[in-house]
């Protein structure tokens, strides 16, 4: 915690922003754009939430309190602009956010930063049936394999809701994937 | 029909693949992207700003007062002599119909006591020749 206090002050003192800048960037990244992905699944569209969330997090750095982690102050940032990247785009298209998602689904095949086969794909259109809520969760603590404390912080909400809705999430898809 | 079990199966993927070298381009991207702190640099026109709106304030009270004195200050009452180059000139009364709109108090109120002694009046008939003219007319 220490540690993390002065990596903020790092950030925060102009000398040595730049440093700590590129140091966040090389630390989180790959994760948050991972996380990013899962929500957004389309390779472009996770580029641009990305650097949303990084620019988010260097301008509020000053208004961070140091009340939760670091790394789970971001990940709120991250979630936050990719759900808002959606029902934005959901918006202009003029259709609604599972449609959107649906689609997008549909496009993975050709999509060419898309490595997967008929599996995945079912799996994703499982998860597109679920709330809302237990699709976050089931994205982090399946793909992402973050711990239940760590989505609790997050997102807001007890380790026993989020083990009760990653519970019910897997056998609705496991259901789903039965049947289909 | 074999129930799917998630746990059963190898772990799914989410088959998510990026471009290559794709990292490495968003840091170098990203460092481009956040502005670098600065001094704020105070021109010396700001600096002054306060005594810059202080004298333009002034200037503008400055050049109001003419017009406060023109249009604000302006009597509504016609000056004295506005009114009598009216009456002589512009309009059709004539003296008689003047004298006819007095009443006895305000012929009293304007007569003015000469107050001449009987001595003056007396060597003016003796100095004037023509008042003998006169009389006669």
């Amino acid at each position: 915690m220490q540690e993390e206090k002065e990596f903020i002050q790092e950030l925060l003192n102009p000398k040595t922003q730049n440093q700590a800048f590129e140091k966040l960037l090389k630390e989180y990244q790959k994760p948050l754009y991972n996380h990013i992905r899962n929500i957004v699944l389309n390779h472009d569209d996770a580029d641009d939430v990305l650097q949303n969330t990084f620019v988010k997090v260097f301008q509020y750095l000053n208004n961070f309190k140091g009340e939760s982690k670091l790394f789970s102050w971001m990940y709120r940032i991250a979630t936050n602009e990719a759900l808002t990247f959606l029902s934005q785009k959901s918006k202009k298209n003029r259709i609604s956010s599972e449609t959107l998602q649906n689609k997008t689904i549909d496009n993975l095949k050709a999509d060419e930063y898309f490595d997967g086969n008929e599996i995945q794909i079912k799996l994703q259109k499982a998860i597109l049936l679920l709330p809302k809520k237990q699709q976050l969760v089931f994205k982090m603590k399946y793909f992402e394999e973050l711990k239940y404390e760590e989505i609790s912080e997050i997102l807001g909400t007890t380790v026993g809701a989020l083990k009760a809705s990653y519970h019910h999430a897997v056998k609705k898809i496991e259901a789903f994937v039965t049947t289909n | 029909m074999k129930t799917f079990k998630l746990d059963n199966e190898p772990k799914i993927k989410p088959g998510f693949v990026v471009p290559e070298n794709y990292f490495e381009n968003f840091s170098a991207k990203m460092m481009k992207q956040i502005p670098v702190e600065e001094p704020k640099v105070i021109s010396i026109l700001q600096r002054r700003k306060k005594w810059i709106y202080a004298a333009a304030a002034i200037f503008i009270f400055a050049l109001s007062i003419p017009i406060y004195n023109n249009y604000f200050l302006r009597s509504t009452e016609i000056e004295d002599l506005t009114l009598e180059n009216y009456i002589t000139y512009q309009s059709n009364l004539s003296s008689v119909d003047l004298t006819n709109l007095l009443d006895r108090e305000d012929i009293k109120s304007i007569s003015i006591d000469l107050n001449i002694d009987d001595k003056s009046i007396e060597n003016e008939l003796i100095l004037n020749k023509n008042l003998e003219q006169y009389l006669l007319n």
